[in-house]
């Protein structure tokens, strides 16, 4: 099989990793179900405080896009409705109860192969697990359910992560009981998706899969280069030719697949969670399985300091991740929690430095020529921003081959025709080029800002 | 203690109010330097690269230090050996040309750090740090006899109208240290070519017509004095050897232009940079030392430098085939001579690699290269009016750096675009 490799990402590896142990932790009495946190969702709640509500009951739903619905992770009462400025939903809290044969929504339990498409599709919708994809470009939730089943979707896959500290699916799928589900969420796929592409970056995939891969003619396996960002569903979307007009690219998590897989098999949803808890904020790092909606606080027991100025904690990786509070809860889209101490260190002089022991992708240290493979996470800024000196490390490291500093300033001017020239929909938001940056711009940022910009503009047209 | 009061000086200058506040640009400037800053990153990423610009530019400074510390023996150097001592100690020339060259790196970067001060101060931005090579650039391609008052002039043309008024760094279309230049090279003409001013001589002729020892020199007055008075003085010529060369082309003495070179400069000589030139330009020794830290450092681009030689080579090779039976023009002036000539060396490694004015894709920059190295031989070969065609040329394909960018932007992108609708 070939590896798909490309030019431009770097293979991070960092220090204060989990490690590889899978643990079971204990809930709390109070759950909370959250919108997700990088898709604004305008909610239309459905239920009230002092309610009861079973696991699985819809709780909310978009009212921009009506099949995105959010259902309850717990069997238990409502104790509070949460919101945030201009009546944004922020949270549903509820008060957990003992769960029961009752106190589950009962999907259909049948054979799978008995089910018709759309009967899937709506039962996936109802479940909430539909909000859970993504698409790209956009990153947006999935488009209504009549135009999905005739388009050609291909869902994406992967069974790794590259970026620093995210917990490795693939603990999970050692266990045969996440094996099995995930298979079977597999099969689900196969007959509402017209492709299905898998990906994994150990040049071999786990046996099961490749034999089960071999009954079904749409689903294709790939290997790819092992670096961040391969796990990207815009990158692995550029690089297996699939980014034309017609083609819908759906990204879901692994994990989505054996909620998938469990929905199917037990008729009931998942309320279980798989992340990974690290970074150098935290005593003991690790992976673990939790229920889903469990508050933030309750995960991070043991930090290292208690004021909150002195860290940050992050749903998703050092790279992309996003900063979340300790009252937070639990979203569906956090696959790994991060806690780094912030640092604010004045080293005196510290560009003359030798610079023997710092994190670099460039030569400019004496650390990039000899790299290592552990170093420490630092969230210094390293510098102030300055203006672009065209430097141009931002195209060498830009693993679909964009133009982000030229990107960067078609968006600073509002120049929609540049941006669309320039391909702004492709970026797949790796943020390496901000990373990289010596001048220090967000240069992430304002392809975002662009982003939005067109699609605002486009709005404003289409209405 | 000393922290403390620097630090409640710091926070009274951000409160913008009274003198402190007014002069927030300098004092966050000089405490830049000193400490690293105690930002920390607010979106994703929320890691970055250790690499900033200050550490960058330093590296280049730290490149140029070997053509600067040549600079300042050759200057001394020459001295001695305008009055006929070619075997002064290596301390003795060193401490005579650090006492020309010093003060013009000091006023370069007081004169320019002023210009770009006040700048930033305007605008209320940081003071960038570009300045920190565009300063030690400048003096390095200045010849060592330049007055102060034109040395003056010339860095502060150069920072306001070929950067600040553009918009400061990052925004400059042409390499301001270039600029500072060619406008002296422009409007002092006379203090800058011709083959009086690459060496700095220990004595000077007043109005009466004789010749006097000079008081800034660290050289004995009794040498000047007797070197002044023997009957048979001839003072020895400053030329350049690109100035030599254009001389034995245009009288047609010789049969064979390289072999006129080459008697007067030996390639050992000019290899090392032990002729008369400008202050930093003259040893391609030291600048291929700068070279291999820019490259090692990946700060300067080696497919510039590698266009630039490609770009010579061709059209010396096309020159010398064109004209190949008249040996005594300067078209026939060979490549290896062409490279230890002039700023040619100087020009490749530190001029034409600033990212700033020059392009931004890897492949335009080697588009760019051979374009200045071309246009260089081109210039030096066939205008007669300048000998030297490095700063020209750079400053040529300054401007049309966006230009090759442009259509190269296009033709990356029409390749992603064919693999993107397959």
């Amino acid at each position: 099989m070939n590896i798909i490799k490309f030019s431009g990402g770097h293979d991070f590896s960092m220090k204060n990793g989990p490690n590889n142990l899978v643990s079971y932790l204990g809930s709390p009495d109070l759950i909370g179900l959250v919108p997700p946190r990088t898709i604004k969702v305008k909610a239309k709640v459905l239920i009230k405080v002092g309610e009861t509500v079973k696991l699985g009951q819809i709780l909310f739903y978009d009212k921009k896009n009506v099949h995105i619905k959010f259902t309850s992770p717990t069997f238990g009462t409502i104790t509070n409705i949460l919101y945030g400025n201009r009546r944004v939903l922020k949270a549903v809290e509820i008060k957990k109860q003992i769960l029961e044969d009752s106190s589950f929504i009962q999907f259909d339990k049948k054979n799978i192969d008995k089910i018709s498409s759309s009967q899937i599709v709506s039962n996936l919708i109802n479940s909430g697990i539909w909000s859970k994809f993504r698409i790209f470009p956009g990153f947006e939730f999935l488009s209504d359910q009549a135009d999905f089943l005739e388009r050609k979707s291909i869902l994406f896959i992967s069974l790794f992560s590259t970026e620093p500290h995210v917990a490795d699916i693939q603990l999970l799928l050692n266990k045969k009981t996440y094996m099995k589900l995930f298979l079977y969420g597999l099969k689900t796929c196969s007959k509402i998706f017209k492709k299905i592409y898998i990906f994994n970056n150990k040049n071999t995939f786990p046996e099961k899969i490749s034999e089960f891969s071999k009954n079904l003619n749409n689903i294709f396996l790939y290997n790819i280069e092992d670096k961040y960002p391969s796990d990207n569903p815009g990158l692995q979307c550029y690089f297996t030719n699939s980014l034309g007009l017609d083609s819908l690219n759906v990204h879901g998590l692994a994990f989505n697949i054996i909620e998938i897989g469990h929905l199917f098999i037990k008729g009931q949803m998942m309320n279980e969670r798989f992340i990974s808890i690290s970074g150098n904020g935290i005593k003991e790092c690790r992976n673990v399985i939790v229920n889903s909606g469990v508050s933030i606080k309750h995960l991070l027991q043991n930090l290292v300091t208690e004021n909150s100025n002195d860290y940050r904690i992050l749903s998703g990786g050092i790279l992309t991740g996003k900063k979340i509070f300790v009252e937070d809860y639990l979203a569906d889209e956090d696959i790994s929690l991060q806690v780094l101490l912030e640092d604010r260190k004045r080293t005196l002089f510290s560009f003359f430095r030798l610079g023997l022991n710092d994190f670099t992708l460039l030569k400019t240290w004496v650390s990039g020529f000899f790299p290592k493979n552990d170093y420490n996470i630092s969230t210094s800024n390293n510098g102030e921003e300055r203006a672009c000196i065209q430097c141009g490390y931002c195209f060498e490291i830009c693993p679909v081959k964009l133009m982000p500093s030229l990107l960067m300033k078609s968006a600073v001017t509002n120049d929609i025709e540049k941006m669309e020239y320039l391909n702004i929909s492709d970026c797949i938001e790796c943020e390496l080029c901000t990373f990289i940056c010596p001048s220090k711009i967000e240069i992430g940022q304002h392809i975002k800002y662009g982003k939005e910009f067109i699609k605002k503009k486009d709005n404003i047209y289409v209405n | 203690m000393l922290i403390e009061t620097w630090n409640n000086i710091l926070k009274m200058s951000k409160s913008g109010k009274g003198f402190l506040g007014s002069q927030k640009v300098f004092l966050s400037a000089i405490d830049t330097i000193i400490r690293k800053p105690d930002l920390v990153t607010k979106n994703a990423p929320h890691i970055r690269e250790v690499t900033d610009l200050k550490r960058i530019m330093i590296l280049v400074v730290l490149a140029l230090i070997p053509c600067t510390l040549f600079g300042i023996w050759n200057v001394g150097r020459n001295s001695y050996a305008s009055i006929g001592i070619y075997d002064a100690s290596f301390y003795a020339s060193f401490s005579e040309g650090f006492l020309h060259v010093f003060p013009l790196i000091i006023i370069s970067y007081i004169a320019g750090g002023i210009c770009e001060g006040a700048f930033a101060h305007s605008r209320g931005h940081e003071i960038a740090e570009g300045f920190l090579v565009t300063g030690l650039l400048y003096p390095l391609v200045c010849p060592p006899t330049i007055p102060w008052w034109m040395f003056i002039l010339g860095i502060m043309f150069g920072v306001v109208v070929g950067k600040e008024l553009f918009g400061g760094t990052g925004m400059n279309i042409v390499n301001p240290a270039l600029l500072s230049r060619a406008f002296l090279f422009f409007a002092y003409p006379a203090a800058i070519s011709g083959d009086e001013v690459w060496v700095k001589r220990p004595f000077y002729e007043n109005s009466d017509g004789e010749l006097c020892a000079s008081s800034w020199t660290t050289i004995d007055v009794l040498k000047i004095n007797h070197f002044i008075k023997s009957p048979h003085n001839d003072v020895v010529s400053g030329q350049t050897p690109l100035a030599l060369a254009t001389d034995l082309a245009n009288s047609g003495n010789v049969l064979n232009v390289n072999e006129g070179i080459n008697t007067t400069y030996n390639t050992v000589d000019m290899f090392l940079g032990r002729i008369p030139g400008s202050i930093g330009e003259t040893s391609v020794l030291m600048c291929l030392l700068g070279a291999s830290i820019l490259i090692a450092t990946r700060i300067g681009s080696w497919r510039t430098m590698l266009g630039v030689l490609i770009g010579a080579f061709t059209i010396t090779t096309m020159f010398m085939l064109m004209n190949h039976s008249n040996r005594s023009s300067l078209l026939s002036v060979s490549l290896q001579n062409h490279l230890l000539m002039g700023g040619f060396m100087f020009g490749t490694v530190f001029m034409a690699t600033d990212p700033v004015s020059g392009p931004l894709h890897r492949k335009s920059q080697f588009i760019y290269g051979l374009g200045i190295g071309s246009l260089c031989i081109l210039i030096r070969a066939i205008n007669p009016a300048f000998p030297e065609g490095m700063m020209l040329s750079i400053l040529f394909m300054n401007i049309f750096s966006p230009l090759i960018d442009h259509y190269i932007t296009i033709f990356e992108i029409n390749n992603r675009r064919s693999k993107r609708v397959q």
